[in-house]
């Protein structure tokens, strides 16, 4: 088994623990390698409406146990993802947000923090994927989805593609700007400003299973994209840098695909089929025929 | 007819022996008539008909009706019968895909059955069937009733805190009025500190001193921007939500907007919580595995500890 093979088991858990004001929780293994095992416990503190997270990371290869204090926005972990001597923590604070805290599990800190929603992790654990955050209570010409990718081999700051006021890693405006803006080409490389005053022009992203799943081998992301009402299969190509992402998509045509107009489709998941050739899976449930469609993106 | 044992008089004739009545012996007759009499049946009212076979009741048949379903009420109620018989009701939701919702022995007479909800699958169901058995009978009623089966959600709450709830120094703040340009677009104010960070994070909250505010982002990429105004400038406006022109209070919840299941103005009946209307959108519930979140709005304008109502099973009613 060579040292990639081994660096990059990936362990996931899905357990949720929440902690409620004044709670502390306790002790819980968020995930474990065949080296590492990570623990947390978390403690919610009303006065600064932050939560007190302990992590603890025992190393069965050099048979060290370090722990890691943060406090932190978010109120609950949802589940961890340990790759690379990094843990990628997703959570979420209350209905506000999603997020997640990066560790650095080396040098037993935390590395960064990032506001987010709905993020993912790629197979191996290298790149989180997610859509832009905005508070809850936004203008809704704020509100287009930006696919955002932040790469944990990097370091912070280049994690951000404008310089960022460097406090502490888990004020709102430095976790709410960090990442790479992928998608759509007005945000692609350059900037997180969102504003779409048309609202059949705004996007709205989402990342069915299997997203990511060509990301670290080929430099490949595949969501969907609802734009106006229209489905759209989206490709980004971030093989070229993450300051030069490309972008191709193909119409979902759900007229060729379901004889339920009046339900709107859902993809499940996708698999990356040839260069180019998706097959979607769509959400069973909703009384079609066929659950199962191919799209072919072009430029 | 019956047969009467007595004097001749009394003896009330089949009508085949009624002729012999009249001849000489009466003695001589009656025996005769007798003997005649249990040869014919011993009262058979048919003369020379056969033995009849023991009488069985007619067979039963099955009658069954939904009188009326609603799931909000966790009730569907059906009428069996006929009165006095007794067999197995079959309760079932129908749609695209059947679910069972109950099975079992009953007696005739008026029944509430209840939804069952956890053990319903999700999915979309247009009606109430009601199947009653009784015997070799069985009887089938359909009552049309639209529901969709969502499955158990996970309900947040949100709310717009009120700064008098929050704790924390005053801290510098602006307050803006959306005219970016404007000599006075940076108003200095104070704001307590906790407040402060719950609208960052929130985006809308009401001032102390200058009532519903949301956080400004617009005016802060444009030009002329203090160079401190990032996380405390905050406009002067009142939150409103996703879906145009409607309400926002503790009866309303917000969606992922990518919730293909739920629209504008859909009512959702929450088990053991009631019936609210989607007006809103919710971010952070695209993030819930296969986006079984809902956000309920709370009144509550507390600055922090707002906390989730539970899991409860969750029907889109129609």
């Amino acid at each position: 088994m060579n040292t990639r093979t081994l660096t990059l088991v990936v362990a996931l858990l899905c357990g949720v623990f929440t902690t409620s004001p004044a709670q502390q929780t306790k002790s819980k293994v968020l995930a474990q390698t065949d080296r590492i095992t990570l623990r947390a416990s978390g403690k919610h503190a009303q006065q600064s409406d932050r939560t007190h997270f302990r992590f603890t990371v025992e190393d069965r290869a050099s048979g060290t146990t370090k722990v890691i204090e943060t406090h932190s926005l978010l109120t609950a972990i949802e589940r961890t993802v340990v790759a690379n001597d990094k843990a990628v923590v997703l959570g979420s604070r209350y209905s506000q947000a999603n997020g997640a805290i990066l560790l650095d599990l080396e040098s037993a800190r935390q590395q960064d923090f990032l506001l987010a929603y709905e993020p993912v992790v790629s197979p191996g654990g290298r790149y989180i994927a997610f859509k832009r955050w905005y508070p809850r209570f936004s203008d809704a010409e704020a509100t287009s989805d930006v696919l955002m990718i932040y790469d944990t081999q990097r370091s912070n700051e280049a994690n951000r593609v404008i310089p960022a006021r460097r406090g502490e890693a888990e004020d709102v405006s430095y976790a709410q700007f960090a990442g790479f803006p992928v998608y759509p080409a007005a945000n692609a490389g350059q900037t997180y400003e969102v504003w779409v005053a048309e609202e059949a022009s705004r996007h709205s992203i989402y990342l069915p299973e299997g997203a990511l799943a060509a990301t670290e081998t080929d430099g490949r992301i595949a969501f969907v994209d609802v734009i106006g009402g229209e489905h759209w299969l989206v490709e980004v190509d971030i093989s070229g840098g993450l300051l030069k992402p490309t972008a191709r998509k193909a119409r979902i045509d759900l007229g060729a695909i379901t004889e339920r107009p009046d339900v709107a489709v859902y993809v499940k998941s996708l698999r990356r089929l040839a260069e180019g050739t998706y097959a979607l899976s769509l959400r069973p449930e909703l009384g079609l025929s066929t659950t199962g469609v191919k799209v072919v993106v072009r430029r | 007819m019956r047969i009467h044992t007595g004097t001749p008089q009394g003896v009330h004739l089949i009508p085949c022996f009624q002729t012999f009545t009249k001849s000489s012996s009466r003695v001589l007759w009656l025996l005769a008539i007798v003997v005649l009499q249990l040869a014919c049946g011993g009262g058979g009212g048919g003369g020379n008909s056969p033995v009849q076979p023991p009488v069985t009741p007619p067979p039963t048949t099955a009658t069954v009706n939904v009188t009326s379903a609603d799931v909000t009420k966790d009730a569907i109620a059906v009428t069996l019968g006929p009165s006095g018989s007794s067999g197995t009701l079959k309760v079932e939701l129908v749609g695209a895909t059947t679910a069972l919702v109950k099975s079992d022995t009953r007696q005739a007479g008026d029944h509430t059955v209840s939804f069952n909800l956890p053990s319903i699958g999700e999915g979309e169901y247009t009606a109430v069937r009601a199947t009653w058995t009784v015997g070799t009978s069985t009887a089938t009623k359909d009552l049309p009733y639209h529901i969709y089966v969502l499955g158990s959600y996970r309900h947040s709450q949100y709310n717009t805190p009120h700064e008098v709830t929050c704790t924390g120094a005053d801290v510098k703040s602006y307050i803006t009025t959306g005219q970016c340009w404007a000599m006075d677009a940076y108003i200095n104010g104070q704001l307590r500190e906790q407040f402060v960070s719950q609208v960052n994070m929130n985006g809308s909250g009401t001032a102390i001193d200058y009532g519903p505010v949301m956080r400004e982002f617009w005016c802060l990429n444009q030009p002329g921007v203090p160079m401190d105004a990032s996380e405390r400038s905050f406009r002067k406006s009142a939150p409103s939500v996703s879906c145009s022109g409607m309400a926002l209070d503790g009866t309303t919840v917000a969606r992922c907007k990518n919730d293909t299941r739920l629209n504008c103005g859909d009512k959702v009946y929450i088990a053991g919580v009631g019936i609210k209307t989607v007006t809103d959108t919710c971010p952070a519930c695209c993030g819930a595995p296969e986006m079984k979140q809902l956000d309920n709005f709370t009144a509550d304008n507390r600055c922090s500890g707002i906390v989730d109502l539970g899991r409860f099973v969750t029907v889109k009613v129609y």
